[in-house]
């Protein structure tokens, strides 16, 4: 479960990117991130994952605050963020190795799992390549790999679907549905409103800093209009707040 | 001919902008590039010295020694230079990918980067050579005609050189295709070359160095002089730049110029003739050599094991570096260079010019050598100075670019993390520690290893010091947003700290030098530590306390 509670965050003093949020992702949910270029998806993403301070508020995963204790936090979390170009000098079975010893992960448990999850995926085979000569959705690919070795409860996932092929789009997306079956919860941002629709059981949309939604996509319906797409809600709630501001 | 023209301007043009000399905004000389300082320095040393030694020869009335040396000189630093350089034009550029599938012929494109290859050493000559064949010209009163000659001569010098080395590329290159990793094989064939260099360097000069006065520094001068005129047979076109510049008004001149555009023009010629056979073909045979290898299946049980954490993420580190070879060349070859050039000097040369002394004078100094304060404060500035060579902490943070957001989200704490990323600085400081004082124990067998070990612990605190406060640099000045490895060292401003702290620490340590002058050897050594130690526990607290400020640049 990931709380984040009244979080704010500012660059400039006196304009503030993330202006107060509060909401939480639930045991056993899938929760879709909506909002447009610059709204504060990847600043929230960032304060959850601890690559940016929070300035007010606090974050809590599993109860496990992210700025007081932030390494038994971070255990808590496997995060991919939206550029795959990492370590591209080690070859994919190194880099998924490196990644397993960061979480203490064990041989055993790392074999079965780098076995299973690169087969899944498709990219057993080109395990003893460098990751410089991977195409842009392999090291997607490997980069979810890396995630998922050590089995976090708390998955972050900034635009994961982007440069997947469909194949592979299809067994994340599975991945995903799995894991929030299992007790887990699944927090990621996205453009394509079509795979928030379908995926999501609860959708935040942020605007401007601030969280204009929380809440299903049938709640988001009684709210505005009955039969409405996802895609028209959102482009009713983003002018509506545009307007109001 | 249009297609090489403009192709050259691009390739010389990219080339001048990553050295960042020259800032296009300001129509100014970039004073903040590292290059720029290098190069005024290297002028004005080369200036110095060439003076004093035209000086001395003018008045001992042989002023065509001069010469000898010169061209010898010259020759050496060119040829390294094209060593360096040469395959990292031809074959490994990155700008070949952008370049190839464009409507060129073979030739076009291996004039245009030949062309590329003849301005670096162009541009080298203007800084070694110019002046001082001038300053020999005004200072021997030469003719007018000379400096017309000399014109002419440094104009043409290069090019046999560049086609030489490149001709010897070429052929090296028809091999390199068989090899996987091309990064490792590039950094080789360079190293191999240049010893290679080295090697007929020494046996060149040995037993010339026989100097007690300055009638015998003459006559050793002139001996150097016969010397190099045996070895510039070799080279072809030392002997005849030779012959022009000593006789400028001579008709034989103008022979011995005919005879060095015969040899260039028929070197340019075998040179086109082979790279017309060859050139496209390599490159594109090593393209698809590299993408055609077979792609070895994996045993994950036998591939993987568990690591400390500690121990994986410094083994990654490494990897980090010496696979990426601009890395390696920006943060690790200059300094090995260094050390292979220092062992050199002190194993091969030394010996030679301490037993061409007849009085021992040095072997006698160097027996009866006092070690005192001051000693061990030249050897620790030696040392703070070779530290300074080396950016591997002042870009640990830089080198990851965008993907430096990954030490933020692991769970290791930043303080641990900072520790990791300074181990490759402290391996390479400490391992110039051992090189450098594993030499004086070489040059003074009779040494106390005790105060040997000792200068040794100042050293490594010194070096853990350094490395601290360059990746502290790194961290408040990140640049990660870079396209290319390239610019991760070259557009940064950091390398000034590094300097700046380099001359602080020896004002310091010449400062501690004085105040401890008359103290015993045992005493001054052990307080020194206690400094050094101080120092590095308050920095390491300071790391310790404000480790998530110091990250925060990090986003």
């Amino acid at each position: 479960m990931i709380e984040i509670k009244k979080v704010s965050k500012s660059y400039k003093k006196g304009s503030n990117v993330i202006d107060d949020i509060n909401f939480d992702i639930k045991d056993g949910e899938i929760f879709g991130f909506l909002g447009p270029n610059g709204a504060g998806k990847t600043t929230t993403i960032k304060m959850m994952t601890g690559i940016l301070n929070i300035d007010d508020g606090d974050i809590l995963v599993d109860g496990k605050s992210v700025t007081e204790q932030p390494i038994e936090a971070k255990k808590q979390i496997g995060f991919v963020s939206d550029n795959p170009d990492m370590f591209l000098r080690l070859k994919g079975i190194e880099y998924l190795n490196f990644i397993a010893d960061i979480y203490e992960v064990t041989k055993e448990t790392r074999d079965k799992r780098i076995e299973e999850l690169t087969k899944e995926f498709g990219i057993y085979e080109v395990l003893n390549d460098k990751i410089q000569s991977y195409s842009h959705g392999m090291r997607q690919k490997i980069i979810i790999v890396s995630v998922l070795l050590h089995n976090p409860k708390n998955w972050i996932l900034d635009e994961p679907l982007t440069g997947l092929d469909p194949e592979a789009a299809f067994h994340l997306k599975n991945k995903m549905r799995e894991h929030a079956k299992a007790g887990n919860s699944v927090f990621f941002s996205t453009h394509i409103l079509e795979i928030a629709e379908k995926m999501c059981d609860r959708i935040g949309i942020i605007h401007h800093g601030k969280l204009i939604f929380v809440g299903t996509h049938e709640e988001m319906k009684k709210e505005l209009r009955e039969n409405a797409s996802l895609e028209e809600l959102f482009m009713e709630i983003t002018k509506r707040n545009e307007e109001n501001n | 001919m249009k297609k090489i023209i403009s192709l050259s301007n691009v390739f010389i043009k990219e080339f001048f902008e990553n050295l960042h000399i020259f800032n296009k905004e300001k129509g100014k000389f970039n004073k903040k590039s590292m290059f720029f300082w290098l190069i005024a320095i290297i002028f004005l040393g080369i200036t110095y010295i060439s003076y004093q030694i035209i000086t001395f020869l003018v008045d001992c009335g042989q002023p065509e020694i001069f010469l000898n040396l010169y061209f010898f000189v010259l020759v050496v630093l060119l040829l390294f230079q094209t060593i360096l350089v040469c395959a990292n034009i031809f074959f490994f550029s990155k700008d070949m990918e952008k370049v190839l599938p464009m409507p060129l012929n073979p030739v076009e494109l291996l004039l245009a980067k030949f062309n590329t290859l003849l301005c670096m050493l162009y541009i080298s000559e203007g800084i070694l050579g110019l002046v001082p064949l001038t300053l020999y010209g005004l200072l021997s009163h030469a003719y007018f005609v000379f400096f017309i000659w000399e014109i002419f001569i440094l104009a043409i010098f290069p090019i046999l050189l560049a086609t030489t080395v490149s001709i010897l590329m070429l052929f090296i290159m028809r091999f390199a295709r068989f090899i996987r990793n091309k990064d490792v094989f590039q950094i080789v064939i360079t190293v191999i070359l240049i010893i290679l260099v080295c090697v007929l360097e020494s046996k060149a000069l040995q037993g010339i160095f026989r100097i007690e006065n300055d009638e015998q520094a003459i006559e050793q001068f002139s001996s150097l002089g016969q010397k190099v005129e045996e070895v510039g047979k070799y080279f072809l076109i030392v002997n005849p730049s030779i012959s022009i510049l000593s006789n400028p008004v001579d008709v034989k001149s103008m022979l011995s110029f005919i005879q060095l555009l015969i040899y260039n023009v028929m070197g340019v010629s075998i040179f086109i003739l082979i790279g017309k056979m060859t050139y496209l073909k390599d490159i594109l045979m090593n393209l698809v050599s590299y993408s055609k290898k077979k792609r070895k299946l994996i045993t994950i049980k036998e591939s993987t094991k568990y690591h400390n954490k500690a121990i994986s993420y410094i083994a990654k580190e490494l990897k980090m570096l010496l696979r990426e070879p601009i890395f390696f060349m920006q943060c690790i070859f200059p300094v090995m260079i260094i050390l292979i050039t220092g062992i050199m000097i002190i194993v091969v040369l030394l010996p030679i010019i301490m037993q061409a002394m007849q009085d021992e004078s040095i072997s006698n100094a160097m027996q009866n050598l006092s070690f005192n304060a001051e000693v061990v404060c030249d050897i620790l500035i030696v040392l703070q100075v070779l530290f300074s060579i080396s950016n591997i902490s002042l870009t640990a943070i830089s080198r990851e670019g965008k993907n430096a957001i990954f030490i933020k989200h692991i769970p290791i704490a930043l303080y641990k993390q900072f520790l990791y990323k300074n181990v490759p600085q402290i391996i390479l400081n400490l391992l110039i520690s051992v090189v450098v004082l594993g030499m004086i124990l070489y040059l003074v067998p009779s040494i106390n290893i005790l105060y040997l070990f000792m200068i040794f612990i100042i050293a490594t605190l010194i070096n853990f010091i350094n490395s601290y406060l360059m990746l502290i640099v790194d961290l408040r000045r990140p640049n990660l947003d870079w396209d290319t490895e390239y610019s991760v060292v070259k557009k940064s401003d950091n390398k000034l700290f590094q300097y700046a702290l380099m001359i602080v620490n020896v004002i310091f340590l010449m400062y501690i030098a004085s105040v401890l002058e008359d103290t015993n050897i045992l005493i001054a050594l052990i307080i020194e530590i206690i400094i050094f130690a101080i120092i590095f526990i308050i920095i390491d607290r300071c790391i310790k306390k404000w480790q998530n400020k110091l990250f925060n640049k990090i986003i």
